[in-house]
């Protein structure tokens, strides 16, 4: 036969090397397939289906018993870590080194996420049967995973003198008198605002509104910012919902939650202040439903904002990326007549029921809850302090931080439902609507409310 | 003979079965399990960690069907593959031609169709949001400024303009696969048919009903049909583009699957919605196969 | 299947073609042509490159600069070395690599056997076998993420390179048997008759006519399952957990945070991703070229 065009055999010649935790598996791709170069001789057909299937088999076998099991030494904590931000955060990796040095013969195994794929993958894990021992969780999540049983409420771990160390506002994830997870991160939600562009700062929506009128005056700039865009939060709608003295359900005496109550005079209002600002009064950049807060702070870094609504981290994001801009913060502004009221976030550590070694866990988080870390924690990824004595720190004695702390106690936070999903989704639907124009703020939320009693079984 | 005969097939189906074995062998462990624990899945009542309490029949399916919502999204995958696959084929065609032609500079060409292929699906729907961003995206600031549109819209901020712009999104990922498979298919076509039409006096138009056409056939039947299945199923650009809004105005099945099973963590449903989709597209195969696989199975 | 040219031929309308001078124009009408379009094409296909390219050689905040502009300013080549120094990209695109490459051979290795089976020999199951291959297609790979999640546990391949190179490789499975199936079909009998007449056996016909012959189809079902294993997400995101192990794909993602996202290493880091890919394009692109026609194998 005479010698044909090899170059799909050239292309396959090279040896592959495929190393897995040290057992290397050479893979000879051109002797598999009895790709040779030019002259040599083959072997008989038989030889070389039954080398085909031996080297297959082979690599198989190799792959399959060259890998570790899982788990580790003698004994090992498994930590599911959200990423805030994107900047590459050693902090966990930090905190990793310092307590294995000081606790020798525990290993700490630290599995980072980004923080918009956390709650998926750890459905999937748990759903896998591959839960790890501790994980940070949006604290609402902590319902979802009760119900699915794979919980183990921390106060049956720590005692009492760890929990005590909390401030009140911070420990939302008590529910009937059980803590079932640990606050890391706490957040309250406040008014950013130009000090150029607006003189005092607004307490009430009727001065919110003046002052977003005021500031549009200047070329270029928006006077708030308000998102349109389906995101993680159903800001800023909440924010007007609560500063409007209104709530998402109704609550039952013995504290559940009954039917949605957002279509009532406060909710309905609080929707049509927000949408009047886009559409009406036209105080708000164009497009909103392009924007998430997100990019609603974006717009603000760029200058193109003069009052924002959102969270203490974006200090930190000022200092970063926009030093010289002169902005201050203040409380969230209320409605005439109705109590000052914000929104309260936080996230929680949970331990998980399938967790082994929860001596370890609980060393481990003894030793992480500590005031240097937690502090250094919330320098990082600019969050509220949790504990009272971190909050005595004379970092959080600033001008900035001040409005943040002095709301905590009035501040309230997100329902706590396991629907809260599909509530929020819903909402969501509802708020795009009204701002879209497509419905009404009152027939937006009313359609709402039927959606969300409907699938959460109320009458 | 008859005895030759027979031993004679046997050998080639024993020869047959050894060289699908290597195959068989890897669906038969990842895809055939899963499949099925996906199948009964959808018949069942399912608790929040996906494990079946009990067996609802076809309940799953009853609460899909009465649901308005699902039916509109169930339209909108339709459209959203319909035009996403004619629109690929046809430029991917259009393409493809074109990189065959003999001019300098082909192999740069062709290398840079298959670029927006190289780039991750999620990547490449995050960079395209960015870029439709009416105040920090390129893309308006470009129709702008050289006046090829002066007042564009908010691409993402409307429902119809982000259905359209969630779709060029799709479009543009899937393109440099079709040219790149038309082209692979263009090479196959030995010059010794296009002299022989060309000896006959056939001009380029009849070149390519004549011999392109007719050679591709086969290529484009499967192609497409591929591309039927992979965009009635795309995932990634659906969901990170626009999550599904403004409104669950570009939500499609897959998506919706996807947010039943980890958002709503209603993993009963969701198996339902999966087996609706595998036996829509199945029906849609088996008709294109009638009409069309002849030559090609 | 197309038939004998003859035929083929026979069945033109009888034209009357132009010649000579007329044939000319038309012949550069075409590649002026061909080039614009081309051109035009390439704009449209590669605009979010060159915003990509565009961003990654601007600093953070030039980047949210509003009204955008193409131009950096100032102009900084430093997002490309940040990305190497503070976060480990080396590792995600080796990883990336390793499995890349390994999902492309394991998946030739049970496809050139697999397609040639469907595309020469009779056998029973034929068609049962090409409808499997189709039907496969059918499930997103979303619906079947967590029972084979619980499947990788099981063989304790989580976090390892098998657990994504097998993954890969059987759901480019269909695409890579269809290819080369149809590739091998088209090669006439006589030829491979013609062979083992010679005193080939079937495994050298396969590898000595059928590959080289169908090296347009091998080497598009090599770009094929390479990016897709290159880009996949999903799966990557589920079975990996370490950071050592994180893909590609999933390193990138990495960039975009809840609160913010590193636009300018966002896009370094993703050109810098398409390199391998179009490396191993410039690599296997003159098999695509029209040099094997079946003539050369007389």
């Amino acid at each position: 036969m005479k010698e044909t065009r090899s170059g799909a055999a050239e292309l396959t010649h090279d040896f592959v090397e495929l190393s897995e935790a040290g057992a290397a598996v050479r893979l000879p791709a051109a002797s598999a397939l009895g790709l040779r170069r030019g002259h040599e001789t083959e072997e008989g057909g038989e030889g070389m289906r039954r080398k085909v299937a031996l080297a297959a088999i082979a690599a198989l076998c190799t792959g399959l018993l060259a890998l570790p099991a899982r788990g580790g030494g003698a004994a090992s904590v498994r930590a599911v870590w959200m990423e805030y931000d994107a900047r590459y955060n050693t902090f966990w990796q930090q905190l990793k080194k310092e307590f294995e040095a000081a606790n020798p013969g525990i290993t700490v195994d630290n599995v980072v996420v980004p923080w918009n794929e956390g709650h998926d993958r750890l459905v999937t894990w748990i759903a896998g049967n591959q839960a790890p021992d501790i994980a940070i969780v949006g604290t609402r999540w902590i319902i979802e995973f009760n119900k699915m049983g794979v919980v183990q409420p921390a106060d049956t771990l720590l005692p009492k003198a760890f929990i005590d160390k909390f401030i009140q506002p911070a420990l939302e994830a008590r529910i009937n008198g059980r803590l079932y997870g640990v606050p890391v991160a706490l957040s309250a939600r406040s008014l950013y605002y130009r000090t150029d562009l607006v003189k005092t700062p607004p307490q009430t929506w009727q001065e919110l509104l003046a002052a977003a009128r005021e500031a549009s005056k200047s070329p270029g700039v928006y006077g708030i910012g308000v998102s349109g865009k389906k995101f993680a939060e159903l800001t800023e709608y909440v924010y007007y919902l609560y500063g409007n003295g209104g709530d998402f359900f109704v609550t039952n005496p013995d504290g559940s939650y009954g039917r949605c109550r957002v279509n009532d005079a406060a909710g309905v209002d609080a929707l049509r202040f927000m949408v009047d600002l886009v559409n009406k009064d036209k105080v708000t950049e164009p497009n909103v439903g392009e924007n998430d807060r997100g990019t609603l702070q974006d717009l603000f870094l760029a200058g193109k904002l003069a009052m924002i609504e959102t969270g203490p981290w974006f200090g930190g994001m000022i200092q970063e990326r926009a030093k010289t801009m002169p902005f201050a913060v203040a409380p969230m502004p209320h409605n005439q007549g109705k109590p000052q009221q914000t929104l309260l976030v936080t996230d929680s550590i949970i331990v998980f029921k399938s967790a082994k070694n929860t001596d370890a866990v609980v060393k481990f988080l003894e030793y992480a809850y500590r005031d240097g870390p937690r502090l250094e924690f919330d320098k990082d990824f600019g969050m509220l302090p949790t504990e009272k004595s971190v909050a005595r720190d004379a970092y959080f004695q600033t001008a900035f931080y001040k409005p943040f702390i002095q709301q905590l106690p009035t501040a309230k936070p997100w329902p706590l439902t396991a629907d809260w999903s599909k509530v929020e989704d819903v909402m969501w639907d509802a708020v795009t609507a009204a701002l879209l124009n497509t419905k009404s703020a009152k027939a937006a939320l009313d359609g709402a409310c039927r959606e969300i009693d409907a699938a959460r079984g109320i009458k | 003979m008859i005895a030759r005969a027979a031993s004679r097939l046997t050998a080639e189906e024993r020869l047959a079965y050894l060289l699908l074995g290597p195959a068989l062998l890897l669906m038969a462990a990842l895809i055939f399990y899963p499949v099925g624990a996906t199948i009964v899945t959808a018949f069942g009542a399912t608790d929040k960690l996906g494990r079946i309490s009990g067996f609802v029949g076809w309940g799953n399916f009853r609460a899909l069907g009465a649901d308005p919502a699902f039916w509109q999204i169930f339209r909108r995958t339709f459209l959203w593959t319909a035009l996403g696959v004619t629109v690929k084929t046809t430029a991917g065609l259009g393409l493809a031609l074109l990189l065959n032609l003999p001019f300098r500079g082909r192999k740069v060409a062709r290398m840079l169709t298959v670029i927006p292929w190289a780039i991750p699906y999620p990547i490449s729907a995050i960079v395209w949001q960015w870029t439709y961003n009416s105040q920090f995206g390129l893309l308006n600031q470009f129709l702008t400024t050289t006046g090829l549109w002066p007042h564009p819209p908010a691409w993402l901020a409307e429902p119809r303009s982000a259905f359209a712009a969630t779709m060029a999104v799709d479009i543009w990922i899937g393109l440099p696969f079709f040219a790149l498979v038309f082209l692979a298919g263009l090479q196959a076509i030995s010059p010794e048919y296009y002299e022989a039409a060309a000896i006959d006096g056939a001009g380029a138009g009849a070149r390519f009903a004549a011999v392109t056409l007719p050679f591709l056939r086969p290529v484009i039947v499967m192609g497409s049909l591929l591309s039927v299945i992979w965009t009635f199923n795309d995932f990634s650009v659906p969901y990170i583009v626009t999550k599904g809004g403004p409104m669950n105005t570009t939500d499609i099945l897959v998506t919706h699957m996807y947010k039943t099973a980890f958002q709503f963590l209603d993993f009963g449903p969701a198996s339902a919605i999966a087996v609706i989709t595998f036996v829509t597209l199945l029906a849609f195969s088996v008709v294109y196969a009638r009409l069309y696989f002849r030559e090609v199975v | 299947m197309p038939d004998h040219p003859a035929a083929a031929a026979a069945r033109l309308p009888a034209l009357r073609g132009r010649r000579g001078r007329s044939r000319r124009w038309r012949a550069a009408i075409l590649e002026g042509g061909g080039w614009t379009l081309s051109g035009l094409a390439l704009f449209v296909l590669l605009f979010p490159i060159l915003v990509m390219l565009s961003t990654s050689l601007k600093t953070l905040n030039d980047v949210y600069r509003v009204p955008p502009s193409w131009v950096p300013a100032p102009l900084t080549l430093q997002n490309f070395a940040d990305i190497w120094t503070r976060y480990p990209l080396g590792t995600y695109m080796r990883n990336s690599l390793i499995i890349g490459v390994g999902a492309t051979l394991l998946n030739l290795a049970a496809a050139i056997p697999a397609g040639y089976a469907v595309a020469r020999l009779r056998f029973r199951g034929r068609e049962t076998f090409m409808l499997l291959l189709l039907l496969i297609q059918m499930f997103s790979p979303i619906v079947v993420l967590i029972p084979l999640f619980k499947i990788m546990a099981a063989l304790h391949w989580l976090d390892t390179y098998w657990a994504l190179i097998v993954t890969n490789t059987v759901f480019t499975l269909a695409f890579s048997i269809w290819m080369l199936a149809s590739y091998f079909r088209a090669i006439p009998g006589e030829i491979e008759e013609a062979a083992l007449v010679d005193g080939c056996t079937r495994p050298q016909t396969i590898l000595r006519i059928a590959i080289p012959v169908a090296a347009p189809g091998v080497v598009t079902t090599i770009i094929y399952v390479f990016i897709t294993a290159w880009n996949e997400f999903v799966f990557a995101l589920t079975f990996i957990s370490r950071t050592e192990m994180r893909t590609l794909t999933v390193g990138l993602y990495t960039f975009i945070g809840r609160w913010a996202v590193q636009w300018h290493y966002l896009m370094a880091a993703a050109l810098v991703g398409i390199v391998p890919v179009v490396i191993l394009f410039m690599f296997v692109e003159r098999h695509l070229v029209r040099g094997l026609a079946l003539g050369s194998v007389k």
